[in-house]
């Protein structure tokens, strides 16, 4: 073999991954949905909910009203997520989003049963 | 190959769960743990030692093809366990060719040869401890170690292929939140680092809090419509699950649409069923063991008895010379069926039976890994030991 092939990486630089370890051990993602104003403001979810009806009801001829959830934020101030206090550094979506319409949970049953994760070896019978 | 001692680095546990492997300690059945790596010890190959391998793999990918297509030919879905409903997807993308990424063969390495224990094509791991192993060969050998380990710049550059050919404006990778170790988490993780490298926008999601929406199809946590999926999470469960129907009717790269990677066709191969298959278009190829459907006739005396579908060495049952010698843990797979495989050696260094995992990045032969274990079966038991290359 006159010319040999390169084994070697190049260089792997793991940018992310403490990063995303840290995440881990701080359990992770955080789900919870506030409802806010057009200001980002918490308000409570009633608003939100009132309006999701309305627009899937096709809003009945009322504006519909600028209410948002919130996802993934922090109190913009440092202090706690309370009604009133603003949030940032997250996502917002229209309450009047199509989403909540979205059914959820339709895939992860079968690791109830059995196995967890999808298997560290997943190699098997080393035996042969 | 050889096992060698070597002297582990101060404080490794820090640096590699600072790498990503925060998962190391792995759980007993009586509540202690005991470590999954391990670098109190090395495997030592030669470079022609990995260029045979790398060749094994790279015809044994040819041949994965055409097992592929004698599948489809013969209709042997039915006695591989994979539902009727799913054959019309898995044929038609097949022929499309949609995204792949990546696969782990895994290898015993005795007397004869490389010999293929299967070859794990939908949700194969170990890829953090695999980058992790790099860095473990430049601390203790410093810039003159060397290792096959090609597998995170053919997995960056796969992502760069592929990024013009995945719809929507990012890509969603999936993982199991029952998956408690963080193990899940961190291999996709590490794809989401090798993808975003690769200038793809990612987003790291729970397979449970998928949605979907009758007009909308899949959508994410904020109902942003999902066009491409990653899924670490087998195309075997999914397609018992509820949202199975939907996400075959949804299929594609269309408005309205998911592609998934891997592509569902990858149930053919991941299948233990593709090794009976092998054997029989190429007996007597040297990196293949005898393998039977359970039922044919055969006369192997010596034998792995694996269910077409478990992991872990799940209800896996070994026998030699006629004897059941080792089980693996039930975890009541098997109703879909078994594959019998002969009976090979792993061989023993110090009491430790070593299982090679070549990595396949597209149909590239990409790098090793290498696990060993005390029992005949690697389990979840095993630990994941470094390699280097010593000439």
């Amino acid at each position: 073999m006159s010319q040999r092939p390169r084994h070697r990486s190049r260089n792997v630089s793991l940018v992310a991954l403490p990063v995303l370890a840290l995440a881990f051990a701080a359990c992770g993602e955080d789900e919870t949905a506030y409802c806010v104003d057009q200001s980002d403001r918490i308000v409570e979810n009633r608003y939100c909910d009132e309006n999701a009806v309305r627009a899937n009801n096709g809003g009945g001829g009322a504006a519909i009203l600028p209410f948002f959830w919130y996802y993934g934020g922090r109190a913009a101030g440092g202090g706690s997520l309370v009604p009133g206090s603003r949030i940032s550094g997250g996502e917002r979506i229209a309450a009047s989003n199509i989403a909540e319409n979205a059914r959820r949970g339709g895939y992860g049953s079968s690791t109830k049963s059995g196995a967890s994760g999808v298997g560290r070896v997943a190699a098997h019978s080393g035996g042969g | 190959m050889h096992r060698i001692d070597v002297e582990p680095r101060q404080g490794w546990p820090a640096i590699i769960e600072e790498q990503g492997l925060i998962y190391w300690k792995t759980e007993l059945p009586d509540g202690s743990t005991m470590p999954y790596w391990n670098e109190s010890n090395a495997y030592t190959l030669g470079s022609d030692e990995i260029y045979e391998m790398e060749a094994s793999v790279r015809l044994l990918m040819e041949m994965l093809v055409e097992a592929g297509d004698y599948i489809i030919e013969s209709n042997l879905f039915s006695q591989m366990g994979i539902p009727g409903w799913a054959v019309p997807k898995i044929k038609e993308t097949w022929e499309s060719e949609p995204p792949m990424l990546y696969g782990r063969f895994d290898f015993a390495y005795g007397p004869d040869g490389f010999k293929m224990l299967e070859y794990n094509a939908d949700t194969p791991t170990a890829l953090v401890e695999t980058a992790v192993q790099w860095h473990w060969v430049q601390d203790v050998y410093g810039g003159g170690g060397d290792q096959w380990n090609m597998v995170h710049e053919l997995l960056v550059k796969r992502w760069k292929e592929l990024a013009p050919r995945l719809p929507g404006d990012r890509l969603y990778l999936l993982h199991t939140t029952a998956e408690k170790s963080g193990e899940d988490f961190m291999t996709v993780g590490y794809l989401v680092e090798t993808a975003r490298e690769a200038g793809i926008t990612c987003e790291l999601m729970a397979v449970e809090s998928l949605g979907l929406h009758p007009e909308v199809g899949f959508v994410d946590a904020a109902g942003r419509s999902i066009r491409s999926i990653f899924k670490l999470y087998p195309w075997e469960w999914m397609v018992h699950e509820d949202f199975a129907e939907e996400t075959l009717k949804r299929m594609g790269d269309e408005q309205g649409q998911t592609l998934w990677i891997e592509p569902i066709w990858k149930m053919m191969w991941s299948n233990k069923g593709i090794l009976p298959v092998l054997w029989r278009l190429y007996p007597d190829h040297p990196n293949l063991l005898p393998a039977f459907f359970e039922g044919e006739e055969h006369n192997l005396t010596s034998f792995v008895r694996k269910p077409l579908l478990a992991r872990e060495g799940a209800n896996s049952l070994i026998v030699i010379d006629g004897q059941e010698v080792d089980r693996g843990p039930d975890q009541g797979y098997g109703e879909e069926g078994f594959v019998v495989q002969q009976y090979t050696d792993l061989g023993d260094y110090d009491g430790n039976r070593p299982v090679l995992g070549v990595w396949t990045v597209d149909m590239e032969p990409a790098g090793l890994g290498i696990r060993e274990s005390n029992g005949l079966v690697t389990n979840n038991l095993s630990r994941f030991v470094p390699h280097v290359i010593d000439d």
